[in-house]
């Protein structure tokens, strides 16, 4: 008989106290979640604070030296903020309470923050934006990459490159990726077996001969040059993310234009491309922002400094006075960060969308 | 009878008319740039270009030097091995896993909120990223490292740059290394169906017994993926080294690829600068195939519906 | 084993309220069903019962003693999911020997109660194989297995029929009455096929979007339901409903009068069930709609004065055919009447 062996547990499980297990169960929850918490702010502050620096200096130091007193009083006045708020969330669930904390908390940091730094704050960092030959004056000469242009060339160039870019990328890829997304040809396992193996390829081994063949064509130190080196090199992922978003759009409705009478490519032009206008805008605004930061190619291809692009512009600058204007140099970069931070913000909805296969690139 | 004949051709014609259109100008550029550079690569291999960009002869000179003499080739190798195996094995992997582990056990937006920060190294433009490296290890007192070596752990100011320069390296590439692998990683974790957790915590599973019996074995493919995939990536990536360090002091962090950049750059050798890519572009052809033998192929060939042009 | 009560227990999440009130006392050993449909809350009331959600408000309490805080796996309950939730990677032994390696039972001691479990559930050839390679009915039994082999004090069963075929529910059925009979754990099941709970449970609860709304055994349902919900839920093929009105001494439902005194005056909804009525020469006049033979009995569909009412007879074959005249009858005593608005039943009364 299985009665006896598996029926009843253990007599002395009849004992046990459930408020022990209660507040055990409390307690383990509580050091797990603080040792998570721990753990995760310990390993963000090493990134955060850097880049939090950044923003200081470009606001505070002054020529000469840079000086930290700003940032950590900053730090001093953040940091409590923060683990009061954490420590009221944690505590009580009530979604008012919270409220309230985190908007007292936000004003007295706020209000501290003005009171004790707010005097150091000041925008002459940010005078490379109207005088064009900061660094001249800086060093007091022309320095060994000859005359500086003013930053505004070089983002008159960032932005050519990229716009230029985005609508080459987007062009090719969308009519390839319609292409082997809807026809049958000979060769389109092929074709996308090595679209796959390109993809997947490092292209970073190809600049050196990719830099004789710009040579050879006469396309070196242009932006003509770069833009089309670029846009070839992302082209495959770009052609196979697009692929994704053409086979998400129902076969019925490309059918349904041919029996009205439309050809394919009207059918693709009128119907199919208005359907996939939210992955023409991811790859859109991903494209942008890879060619807003690219520097490894730039640095190879492009060589006279009115061909400069901002990537090339901030590293000459902090190259040659990094040690004498920390100010200058933040300031650039800030500057240089903010389009595609405000890009990624902003578009965050689009570009979580692009998938190869449900592998995220 | 002609009429259908008629329509054939017409159609044969639209169909060559859009594989052109549509398919030609990718073809295009693929070609001039991403296969004629191969081609010209195994080319150059075998000549003596150099800084005047011409040549002059065909030779396995090269090939000769890069086998036997040259010493630095063969440093460069070791630091190659150290800086990818450490990456690889310390952050890339690893701590992805840990952040991916931790962002997904504690509350859905304060996980995002630290995925996010993690994000920001990657995001963020390689020299803007470079230059803050620069100013946290400054060998002076500015330095954010040295003032939080000296100030608040009472030790002399180190300098990185000069003394540990593999250490900043491999610390700089590992934070954004850790991040591609801690967004895979996290998405595999998010689709183990919720019920086998329930099961597991019914069943008396504490927190690491979960990870060890229902996430990790959800887990084997992305890691096997990502291992592969890092490791190509940081064999052939230079970026950030060449930014922060320039594969100094003299060539102490120097890896393979950067060695190849720099001899075609700097010294203007670029027939021996080929040369040594050529091993790179064998590897990445290899590794790009076995990848690609990873992946679902299945899924990405699903055979079109519509056979008129 | 374990009393267990909810005390006014509600779940909410943000923005949906999943429970809104839940007052329940299980005894020992009992086995109850928890009837509903898709989207009523049993399910979340398993979970909270397991100690994988918290209730938002109220208690619950295992022999007396509040356990909203204690975590699932210091409760000793065992659940059975809807879908098995087997662990893909391990073989159905390891599985099984899961919840031991928790509870600190020597291995050779805990292959022997896994091997014990596996004959009672009558899996033992399987016990190498993946999860992958069983059918949905060895998967359950597995996880059933695993839920009984560390002797929980409660056993929860999600919908443990619902995936299966006809024929395998019919063994499965009774395969676990009679294991919960022979352990005599108290078990929960959870579903919302009527025909489950009536055939495994001693007491039904039934619920309705996120509420009890009555509590009984089968019997109790079927004849006293509370609600109109309860009605309409319980019993197969469902209860013919026609709206009315009670006022005075009689229930007017369109022309006709049916002579009840109801508790409660005003509009009201008047139920027949279909096995009540009869076509045997006496009574209203009604033209047959529908024929449906559905094998051991047949139902039809008549339009009479008060409304298309459904109706069966036993056996194979169809006595009547569509279109032919018959007249109904049935009893006054064996009519349901519904307060209209509130859905509550009403006392009545037969007027002579």
């Amino acid at each position: 008989m299985h009665a006896p062996t598996l029926a009843t547990p253990a007599v002395h499980a009849d004992r046990v106290s459930w408020s022990a297990l209660a507040l055990r169960a409390r307690w383990r929850r509580i050091a797990e979640q603080s040792a998570l918490l721990v753990f995760l702010l310990a390993v963000s502050i090493p990134i955060l604070l850097p880049y939090f620096w950044m923003v200081v200096i470009s606001f505070t130091a002054r020529s000469g030296g840079v000086s930290t007193r700003v940032l950590w009083t900053a730090c001093a006045v953040i940091v409590p903020a923060v683990i009061v708020y954490c420590v009221v969330h944690l505590a009580t669930r009530s979604v008012r309470v919270r409220l309230v904390a985190a908007v007292t908390l936000l004003a007295a940091t706020v209000a501290l923050l003005v009171a004790l730094i707010g005097p150091s704050l000041n925008f002459a960092n940010y005078r490379f934006l109207w005088r064009p030959n900061i660094v001249e004056e800086i060093r007091s000469k022309a320095t060994a990459g000859g005359q500086f242009p003013s930053v505004w060339i070089a983002f008159r160039n960032s932005l050519a490159l990229a716009l230029s870019e985005t609508v080459i990328i987007l062009a090719v890829a969308s009519l390839a990726g319609y292409y082997v997304s809807r026809f049958a040809f000979r060769g389109r396992e092929a074709f996308l077996q090595g679209l796959l193996v390109l993809h997947a390829f490092p292209a970073m081994t190809l600049i050196i001969p990719l830099f004789l063949i710009l040579h050879w064509i006469g396309l070196l130190d242009t932006i003509v040059g770069v833009m089309l080196v670029l846009a070839t090199i992302e082209l495959p992922f770009y052609v196979f993310v697009l692929k994704g978003f053409f086979d998400a759009v129902p076969w019925d409705i490309e059918m349904s234009a041919m029996t009205d009478g439309a050809t394919r490519r009207q059918a693709f032009r009128l119907v199919v491309l208005p359907q996939v206008r939210v992955g023409l805008i991811a790859v859109g605004v991903f494209a942008f922002i890879r060619a807003w930061e690219e520097y490894i190619f730039v640095r190879t291809m492009l060589i006279e400094n009115t061909h400069w692009v901002m990537s090339l512009y901030l590293y000459w600058v902090s190259d040659d006075i990094m040690g004498v204007d920390y100010g200058i140099v933040a300031a650039v970069s800030v500057f240089y960060v903010l389009p595609s931070l405000l890009l990624y913000v902003f578009c965050q909805k689009y570009l979580t969308q692009m998938t190869i296969g449900g592998i995220r690139g | 009878m002609t009429e259908s004949a008629g329509f054939a051709r017409a159609q044969a014609r639209r169909r060559q008319a859009n594989f052109a259109l549509f398919l030609g100008p990718a073809l295009v550029l693929l070609a001039c740039f991403f296969l004629a550079p191969v081609i010209v690569d195994l080319g150059l291999a075998f000549t003596d270009m150099d800084r005047t960009l011409a040549v002059t002869t065909l030779t396995l000179d090269n090939f000769e030097r890069m086998t036997s003499r040259d010493t630095r080739l063969l440093a460069s190798l070791g630091v190659t091995a150290i800086f990818v195996l450490c990456t690889l094995g310390i952050f890339n992997i690893t701590f992805a896993l840990l952040l991916a582990l931790t962002t997904t056990a504690v509350p859905r937006a304060l996980g995002a909120f630290f995925r996010a920060v993690w994000l920001l190294p990657r995001m963020s433009p390689s020299v803007v990223y470079a230059l803050l490296w620069l100013w946290v290890v400054d060998p002076n007192e500015r330095g954010l490292l040295n003032q939080v070596l000296v100030h608040v752990l009472g030790m002399a100011p180190a300098d990185l740059r000069n003394n540990h320069p593999l250490v900043v390296i491999i610390l700089a590439n590992g934070f954004i290394g850790a991040s591609l692998g801690m967004i895979i990683f996290t998405s595999a974790i998010r689709s183990i169906p919720e019920h086998l957790f329930h099961a597991a915590r019914a069943d008396g599973a504490g927190a690491l017994a979960i990870v060890r019996h229902i996430v990790f074995p959800a887990l084997r493919w992305p890691i096997s993926y990502m291992t592969i995939h890092q490791t190509l990536s940081l064999l052939v990536s230079f970026e950030y080294i060449l930014l922060i360090t320039g594969g100094g002091p003299f060539f102490d962090t120097t890896v393979f690829s950067l060695y190849a950049y720099r001899r075609a750059f700097e010294n203007g050798q670029y027939a021996y600068g080929a040369a040594l890519s050529l091993i790179l572009i064998v590897i990445g052809v290899i590794a790009a195939l076995g990848l690609w033998r990873l992946m679902d192929m299945r899924r990405l060939l699903q055979m079109p519906r519509i056979e008129v042009h | 084993m374990a009393r267990i009560e909810l005390r006014n227990v509600q779940k909410r999440w943000a923005g949906a309220t999943a429970v809104e009130r839940i007052d329940l006392a299980i005894d020992d050993g009992a086995f109850v069903a928890v009837l509903g449909p898709s989207g009523c809350g049993k399910t979340t009331t398993l979970l909270m019962l397991a100690g994988i959600y918290s209730p938002t408000s109220g208690d619950i309490a295992f022999d007396g003693a509040r356990v909203n805080e204690v975590e699932a796996r210091d409760r000793n309950v065992g659940i059975v999911f809807q879908s098995y939730a087997l662990y893909p990677s391990m073989s159905v032994l390891e599985n099984i020997l899961f919840p031991l390696r928790f509870a600190k039972v020597a291995r050779v001691e805990g292959e022997r109660r896994a091997r014990e479990i596996a004959a009672l559930v009558r899996i033992e050839s399987l016990l190498e194989r993946r999860p992958s390679q069983l059918s949905g009915g060895q998967q359950q039994r597995v996880a059933l297995a695993r839920a009984l082999v560390k002797r929980p004090r409660l056993l929860l069963l999600d919908e443990p029929l619902s995936n299966l075929d006809a024929s395998l529910r019919l063994t499965m059925r009774t395969e676990i009455r009679r294991i919960q009979r022979e352990l005599g754990v108290t078990t929960i099941l959870v579903t919302h096929d009527q025909i489950e709970a009536t055939t495994m449970a001693d007491r039904i609860v039934v619920m309705n979007a996120g509420g009890v709304e009555q509590e009984g055994t089968a019997r109790d349902l079927y004849e006293r339901p509370a609600t109109l919900f309860v009605a309409t839920f319980v019993g197969s093929p469902p209860i013919n409903l026609f709206d009315g009105v009670a006022a005075g001494n009689a229930v007017k439902v369109r022309d006709a009068t049916l002579p009840l005194q109801s508790s409660a005056a005003g509009e009201v909804v008047v139920g027949i069930r279909p096995e009540t009525v009869r076509a045997n020469g006496s009574g209203m006049p009604a033209r047959i709609a529908a024929v449906e033979p559905m094998g051991r009995e047949v139902l039809y569909t008549a339009e009479c004065g008060i409304g298309p009412i459904r109706f069966v007879e036993a056996g194979a074959d169809a006595r009547l055919v569509e279109g032919e005249t018959v007249a109904l009858d049935y009893a006054a005593r064996d009519v349901l009447l519904f307060d209209k608005a509130s859905g509550k039943r009403l006392e009545t009364r037969i007027v002579s």
